[in-house]
């Protein structure tokens, strides 16, 4: 089946098809489109789940932590400033474990107050520990809903799904629905392996953790984060025999023997591939590289699809103030040379001299790893 | 690809307009676009809102700059004359005109207790037929319901039968 929704209208129709146990959000422009329908959908009783209005964003995702701590499958909704107010509890949520699944409308951060488009704010959050996915399209916001639901489930790790404030929010379009029962089948029961309420397993949740024992933490959670990678590709492939869609981490819009590329992310790509087609058609050798998967970054193919460009024009919609924009950063990321990340004393662990002088050791050695080494 | 914009004032049903052509498209299995321009929000001020219709998937988000399709639901919108494409339609909301389509959507809605939007949505499609009747009227019945959704479709359907 066909019909003509907008992305807000989009993320509902996923949102009504997953029927989510808890549903909490305070609503904000422009993902307000979100709570509403689900709210008009409760009042059909087209829903089971739990929806509830809170007083902020804030309470928002504290409702949603506690509920998925529980063991419920839980989404919400924000935007911008409601972003950023939720913000202490971004770090709660990724570090507990818990797969919650974010809409987010993306939309600029006040002062001066707009109520627009540009990524200001998940880019800010893009080191909070959520995974992050960008749409294109509603149809993108859609058919990502479910893989970004799984993904999150088997990766234990919360999820951001980002589409453009207005330009997708509010922009009707064709969109495909998958049958109910289709969904169902896919996105499957939630049997999350620890929750607060199993009597039978006492568990404790966010406890104390000292230098001794923070650093593991953290380094397990990054092992989730950057193996979901796999899990992204496993979860899509199964996806498209259902939709006939595939969504890989990145999309290649000719870019193989492109002499120049351009790299960017969200609802861009549009006029970005009808630009190349234009350029293609008087012979300029060019192509486009959408991000799709912003976190966990996927460096190897975005190397493998950037490696034999001539130029390279990252499109960031954002800023980093006294930085480079974190677009660009992660490209250049992909073609660093005799650079070794390390990273060290997380939650107060102790560094020494003698791993410092390790850390020269490998220097000279030319001894170099991908990815980031830990000093513990 | 076929491009519409639709210039109205806040509260006059701009948006609306475009989302009853959306869904109708959807009906005829078309790919569209449709989307407003959104500035202040303010009941009253000038609104544009965009249509594009093709056969295939749209990736194009700008702003329509030259449409094919002008239509002004309100009489005091200046300045559409520069933008319209050679061959262009445009359809005013007025008693009469020389040079544009018109029909007096504002009595019309008055009427039948509807808004401008509809009667001028339903001289576009008498004018142009890029959708069928009957999907632009179930479009309308969709979008609405009760005494609204029967005097939009009246209002519809005498804009359809009485635009000059």
């Amino acid at each position: 089946m066909r019909k003509a929704l907008n992305g807000a209208e989009a993320a509902t129709e996923a949102l009504r098809q997953i029927d989510p146990e808890v549903f909490s959000a305070y609503p904000i422009t422009p993902v307000t489109g979100i709570a509403e329908g689900l709210a008009d959908l409760a009042s059909e009783g087209r829903t089971t789940g739990e929806l509830l209005p809170v007083e902020s964003e804030h309470s928002a995702l504290s409702v949603c932590i506690g509920a998925s701590a529980c063991g419920a499958r839980t989404a919400t909704a924000t935007s911008s400033q409601g972003l950023l107010y939720m913000f202490e509890l971004l770090g709660i949520a990724s570090g507990l474990r818990l797969p919650i699944l974010m809409f987010i409308g993306n939309r600029a951060i006040s002062a001066p107050i707009n109520i627009h488009c540009d990524h200001s704010d998940s880019m800010a959050a893009k080191d909070s520990g959520w995974l992050q996915v960008y749409c294109e399209t509603a149809q993108e916001v859609y058919d990502l809903s479910f893989i970004a639901l799984k993904l999150a489930e088997s990766a234990s790790l919360p999820i951001m799904l980002c589409q453009d404030g207005f330009i997708t929010t509010h922009t009707l379009e064709p969109v495909k629905i998958i049958d109910d029962a289709e969904i169902k089948k896919f996105i499957g029961f939630h049997k999350p392996k620890d929750t607060l309420l199993n009597t039978k397993k006492p568990k404790t949740m966010g406890h104390f953790s000292m230098p001794d024992s923070y650093f593991e933490f953290k380094e397990a959670q990054e092992k989730a984060m950057s193996h979901s990678i796999k899990e992204y590709s496993r979860i899509i492939k199964k996806y498209s025999r259902i939709s006939g869609e595939k969504y890989p981490p990145i999309a290649r819009y000719k870019t193989s023997r492109a002499d120049f590329i351009m790299v960017s992310m969200s609802s861009v790509s549009g006029i970005a591939k009808d630009t190349v087609d234009e350029l293609r058609k008087k012979g300029i050798k060019v192509g486009f590289l959408k991000i799709r998967l912003f976190r966990p970054f996927p460096y190897k193919a975005v190397c493998e699809a950037l490696k034999n460009a001539k130029g390279i024009a990252v499109l960031d919609r954002t800023l980093s103030f006294g930085s480079m924009p974190p677009l660009y950063s992660e490209i250049k990321n992909c073609f660093m040379g005799n650079i070794q990340p390390y990273v060290f004393g997380l939650g107060g662990r102790d560094i020494t001299k003698e791993q410092i002088h390790e850390v020269f050791k490998k220097l000279s050695k030319k001894d170099y790893e991908e990815g980031t080494r830990y000093i513990k | 690809m076929l491009e519409i914009t639709v210039k109205g004032r806040g509260g006059q049903g701009a948006k609306t307009f475009i989302e009853i052509l959306a869904r109708a498209a959807n009906y005829e299995g078309k790919f569209f676009l449709a989307y407003p321009e959104f500035g202040p929000e303010r009941s009253g001020t000038p609104i544009n809102a965009y249509f594009k219709m093709d056969s295939v998937r749209i990736r194009d988000r700008e702003p329509i700059k030259s449409p094919d399709i002008i239509a002004v639901l309100d009489s005091s919108i200046p300045k559409y004359d520069k933008e319209i494409k050679k061959k262009g339609k445009v359809i005013i909301n007025s008693e009469f005109d020389k040079k544009y389509h018109f029909i007096d959507a504002t009595t019309a809605a008055k009427k039948f207790g509807s808004r401008p939007n509809m009667a001028i949505l339903g001289a576009l499609i008498r004018l142009t037929g890029i959708i069928k009747r009957e999907s632009a009227e179930r479009a309308i019945k969709e979008t609405f319901i009760g005494d609204v959704e029967e005097a939009n479709l009246n209002c519809f359907r005498e804009g359809f039968s009485k635009v000059k």
